[in-house]
């Protein structure tokens, strides 16, 4: 095997593995990221805060009409 | 066929599983906000996770399987490139830090805080028309993987196709972002699932030193060199290393998990560790299309060799996890694309043509309706378009399209105080030129005179789109600074900015 073969298989070998591994890191603390994402305290504090933004955009789009 | 009953059943209960979920996410979808961007409330590993799961589609192994088949270890080097492109945006937040902090929901809206209103709505259809027609050619590579790996036949690639389609559009124009973030999560799951045990199984199959020698016996040092490899050299790696990042922080289906994200420093996060994992996603379907030119020999079709040696290796049960994995990967991708770009046509293309503004309810149902219409296009475009170079040389010059115009305008825009409208407009039309010259003369490629030939190579068109939308801001900026006096953005939001009442109006 070459010098460059070997080069580009180590880099295979290295890219490969990082990839599991960072796949499994982001699995593990993504199932608690999802389960924050979807619990009802925080649905609740995106509702209320989009529903500010909303009525702010609608105060404005008022005053662009006018 | 390949598939027995297990695998069928594998399949059937991970596409009715996906669908349901998807389905019961349009709970959470209480307002626009919701829709677009999910409240944006995603955290760094759900979003890196939805990120990687949207780059990586059955297209991706496809045309990286094809690369590797065709050219060796020498394009491992867009492995690299890639890696280095999200590693700038990751660890600087170039670019998608600055645009999160602003809250706009797509990059267009950028332009009307920066430029003007018309600059936005510009901006807006070239990056809609890049970006379907970019997404154009997903559905007939999965159509090509799908039955080939499930021993289906050509045949059956259209009825695949529509299938297919059908389960996407089912959930992700009802449920929107949260929709996405959710089936995108269980699909990165079952995808990267799927990625190891076709691995595994190649590598059992086809060892390292006889891929190295097949490398070295079909191609010589061209596939190992991608300076020497006539598919790549100097051109190309520079539009490449350019492209990377311009295309990274630029492409709206994944710059809106960015948007999507708690806050400008969590949009940079998920960049960064999307960013470790870029080398391996490359490499790692590269590998499986040297593995089939090792097995196969190189007069195959290039392009079926790959899914073709995934079917022969797998056994019977796991295949049905490991399609079950591709179609993941598949699903989540065309849901970030479909509701990207049909967000982005809603707000930036439509919306600034009506004389009133649309209510959060019309938005959205817009955007259903336009998710529709590409899904239907991305049909007939798959099934008759036939691509004018390698696929993976196809979607970078697709994408150069809207990046090159766009990188000039949101790069200037953010960090440059000169940048104006005249600029913006000169920037986008320029990065357009070459990428639409290749596309149209490539079509009668065969009458054109040897001067202009140099327009239908791929590898000159995308790094020229790149250099003349930058010139096209330079020039245009700098000469007009008088007549159009650059916009400053007020920091710090863009609401506060409507609230201000300053001259950004939607």
């Amino acid at each position: 095997m070459s010098a460059a073969s070997l080069f580009w298989l180590i880099l295979y070998g290295v890219a490969t593995l990082t990839f599991f591994s960072v796949a499994s890191v982001i699995t593990f603390f993504g199932i608690q990221d999802l389960r924050s994402l979807l619990s009802k305290t925080n649905r609740k504090d995106i509702n209320k805060q989009n529903d500010d933004s909303s009525n702010f955009n609608r105060t404005d789009s008022r005053r662009e009409m006018q | 066929m390949n598939f027995h009953l297990i695998d069928w059943l594998i399949l059937i209960i991970y596409l009715a599983g996906t669908v349901y979920v998807g389905l019961r996410a349009r709970k959470y979808v209480e307002n626009m906000e919701g829709y677009y961007v999910a409240g944006r409330k995603v955290k760094v590993a759900l979003g890196s996770a939805t990120l990687i799961a949207t780059e990586i589609g059955v297209v991706t192994f496809m045309y990286f399987g094809q690369l590797g088949f065709l050219t060796g270890f020498s394009c491992f080097i867009l492995g690299v490139i890639g890696f280095l492109g999200y590693m700038v945006i990751g660890k600087t937040g170039f670019i998608v830090s600055g645009l999160r902090r602003l809250k706009v929901i797509t990059i267009p809206e950028f332009y009307q805080l920066r430029y003007s209103k018309s600059v936005r709505w510009f901006g807006g259809v070239l990056l809609f028309l890049g970006g379907v027609l970019n997404m154009g050619i997903f559905l007939r590579f999965d159509g090509i993987f799908l039955s080939e790996a499930m021993g289906l036949g050509e045949q059956a690639r259209a009825i695949v196709m529509v299938i297919m389609l059908i389960i996407v559009i089912s959930y992700t124009v009802l449920g929107g972002m949260f929709s996405v973030v959710i089936t995108d999560f269980i699909q990165f799951v079952i995808l990267t699932f799927g990625m190891l045990i076709s691995t595994v199984f190649v590598l059992a199959k086809v060892n390292l030193n006889t891929i190295a020698s097949t490398v070295v016996q079909q191609y010589g040092t061209q596939g190992l060199s991608p300076i020497t490899n006539p598919q790549f050299g100097w051109t190309f790696i520079i539009w490449m290393l350019i492209g990377s990042v311009a295309i990274s922080a630029l492409n709206q289906p994944a710059v809106s998990k960015s948007f999507a994200s708690e806050t400008p420093e969590v949009g940079r996060k998920v960049f960064l560790y999307t960013g470790l994992t870029l080398g391996g996603r490359y490499m790692i379907p590269m590998l499986w299309g040297v593995a089939a030119l090792a097995v196969f020999g190189s007069h195959i079709n290039s392009l079926v060799a790959m899914p073709r040696l995934l079917a022969s290796v797998v056994p019977s049960g796991l295949l049905g996890l490991m399609v079950a994995g591709m179609l993941a990967a598949s699903m989540s991708t065309y849901s970030a694309y479909l509701l990207a770009w049909s967000t982005v046509a809603t707000r930036d293309v439509v919306a600034p043509l009506l004389k009133s503004k649309l209510s959060d309810e019309q938005s959205v149902t817009m955007t259903r309706v336009i998710a529709a219409l590409i899904g239907i296009f991305m049909l007939v475009f798959g099934l008759f378009y036939r691509i004018p170079s390698t696929a993976f040389q196809y979607l970078a010059i697709t994408g150069a399209m809207y990046a090159a115009g766009a990188f000039a305008c949101v790069v200037a825009g953010l960090y440059w105080k000169k940048a104006n409208t005249v600029g913006a407009y000169s920037g986008l039309a320029f990065g357009a030129v070459a990428p639409v010259a290749f596309l149209l003369l490539s079509l009668f490629k065969d009458s054109l005179p040897k001067n202009l030939l140099f327009l239908v190579d791929v590898n000159v068109s995308g790094f020229l789109s790149f250099v003349l939308a930058a010139v096209g801001m330079v020039v245009g900026s700098l000469a007009t600074q008088k007549t159009h006096p650059p916009v400053i953005i007020p920091e710090p939001s863009y609401g506060k900015q409507l609230e201000g009442g300053t001259h950004v109006s939607s």
